[in-house]
Formats: structure tokens, sequence, C-alpha cells
């Protein structure tokens, strides 16, 4: 994921299904337009996920994460 | 409760790099009275391996029997290697073995595992895999190996991860001498592990030490919501690995 990351090309869009909440802030912080919530539900309980995004994310890029970014997919201005 | 999967890392003890001291702490946080511990430097550097199997060991002899070392050992380096595992189990009297098969580049199926199971196997010790990987760290390939070895107590470190868990299931069922160790997969497939697979043989890991994070409390949380029931932690936290690891038989914590 790192090499993936620095290379970080502007038309690939990430999800952080099954990301383990400890490198959430880095993998956001390499790509902050581009990086959206995914709790993977119901393999995954979205309660606990979303608490680990909370707690990990970097409070400036918590918008994007949790639906401005996903906006901007759908919707590219 | 036991953790059946961390790691051990300098980083952990700043200067002096045989302090268990912050590694127990956090261990403590959370009510872990015992954890497998394996290597991480010398699995990614095999010039390191030496020393790291010297480290896990001599932070394991201070930390009053609660963490419980594993080695593990490079089979590209042939014999080298074979009287490597033999120096860990007479000198630094390890208690188990760890392969990470991909990482090291060394398939289960390399003609030294042969003796490595049969060293295992005398020694009464586990040998814990890597898995969950392609190519070369597949819950199957571990089974295989099982199969050839019956005498042997074989773990899937990860049962099958996100993408294999449920190969890892079949093993589990068709080689009654593989245990798995519930640590990665999503809780989903944790919850079918526990109820389609052999109960008495699973056990809770949490990686912890693979990096400075703590993930101790993050997998314990996807355990719980997994296995919500007392009984079934008590056993996969409690009573399972400590029959895996002989604690009963072989130490409890020091209370000096």
């Amino acid at each position: 994921m790192r090499p993936l990351l620095e290379l970080a090309p502007e038309n690939l869009w990430y999800d952080f299904g099954f990301v383990r909440p400890s490198v959430m802030a880095s993998y956001a912080k390499a790509a902050p337009s581009r990086f959206c919530f995914a709790s993977c539900a119901p393999q995954n309980d979205p309660a606990i996920e979303l608490n680990l995004l909370r707690k990990h994310i970097p409070a400036e890029l918590l918008a994007g994460v949790l639906g401005e970014n996903f906006q901007d997919f759908l919707h590219p201005s | 409760m036991i953790d059946c999967h961390t790691h051990w890392h300098p980083e952990w003890s700043g200067n002096d790099s045989v302090d268990p001291t912050p590694w127990l702490e956090i261990m403590e946080r959370h009510g872990v009275s015992h954890a497998v511990v394996l290597p991480t430097r010398g699995m990614m550097d095999d010039t390191l391996l030496t020393q790291d199997n010297d480290d896990v060991a001599a932070v394991a002899n201070r930390s009053a029997g609660r963490m419980l070392p594993f080695c593990s050992v490079n089979l590209a380096q042939g014999q080298r290697a074979i009287g490597e595992l033999e120096r860990c189990l007479e000198v630094l009297q390890v208690r188990g073995i760890k392969f990470h098969p991909w990482m090291q580049g060394v398939s289960i199926n390399h003609p030294l595992m042969d003796e490595v199971c049969d060293r295992a196997a005398t020694a009464n010790i586990p040998i814990l895999f890597h898995d969950g990987t392609p190519p070369m760290s597949l819950p199957s390939q571990v089974g295989l190996l099982a199969r050839r070895y019956p005498k042997n107590t074989l773990i899937l470190g990860h049962c099958g991860l996100l993408e294999f868990w449920q190969e890892a299931l079949m093993v589990l069922n068709a080689c009654p001498n593989v245990w798995g160790c519930l640590c990665s997969p999503h809780p989903g497939a944790l919850r079918q592990i526990f109820l389609n697979g052999p109960q008495d043989r699973l056990c809770f890991g949490s990686d912890f030490g693979f990096g400075m994070t703590d993930l101790v409390a993050y997998r314990l949380a996807l355990l719980r919501r997994a296995l919500p029931e007392a009984e079934a932690q008590d056993l996969v936290l409690n009573r399972n690995p400590k029959r895996l690891l002989r604690l009963d038989e072989k130490n409890a914590v020091d209370p000096s």
C-alpha cells in the first residue's frame, strides 16, 4: 500500500474497509481528498469501525473521509 | 488472558534492548497475563535473525514468565539454520518456532522443513506459520505439512487473514494437529470459524508489537464483537491457549 500511496495517482480512490486503525492517519494524509469511510458491514461492525475512524483520522480530514470526498467522486466539479 | 501472537522489537525499550517494561505495561492494561512473543527484525533481514532470537529470549527472561519466546530461522541458510534452531531449543529454551514464509522467501515445503518438524516434535513445541498471503503462506500449504507430520502441532498464525479464512476453516477441520490463531480475520469470519471449526483448537492473537501501536485493544474489540458469549471468550482467551502452550505444566507467572 505504501508504494501506491507514494505514487498517489489522481484517478485512484480509496476506501477504509478492513484497514487497521493504526495506519489510517498516514493513509488519509497521503491522499486527503480521495479516501472514504467504509465499514464492510455486515462482516465488520460499523459502530466499531466508525469509532476507530473518528479516533484516528485528523480532525481536519474527517468531514472529507465521512462523506464530502465521496460526494466529489459521484459529482466531480 | 493469553495473547498467542505478538512480536518483539527493540524500539519498545529504547536504549536497553531487552527491557520488557513498556511492552508489558500495555499487555497489563488489557489484562493479558501471558503472550507468545515472535521475532520481528530477523524475519525481515536474516542477517539479524540470531540477534533477534537472542533478544526475544533475553526479554522473555526478564518478564517473570509472562512472555513466551518463539524463535525463527531461515531455511534458505541450509544447515546453518538447523544449527541455529538447535541453539534456540537447547540454549535459549524457546517455547515454539515461527515461520513467515513469504517474508523470509522460503517455501513451507522446503526440504529442511522435515528436520524442523522432527526437532519440534521431539521438543514438544508448536510451529506457528504466518498464513493468508499467497503464494507461499496459504493455510492449505500448512495443512499439507500437518498431514505429513501428524505428531507436530502447527498453528495458522492468522486463520487466513481477510481473504483465506474459509480455506483456514477447511484446514482446521481436516487436520486435528492444526490450531487457529484468531488474529486478523474480520468479525464475521471469526464467528464462522468459531461456530463451524474446532472450538478446542482456537486461540486469540493481536499481532501487537508489529509496529508501535497498541493493537490489542483493536483486535480484542473485534473478537468480543464476534464472540460475545462469555464461554466462547474464556475458551479462546484462556483455556485453549493454556493447553496449547502447556502453561499449567511449564510455568505460571513468577509472583516475585
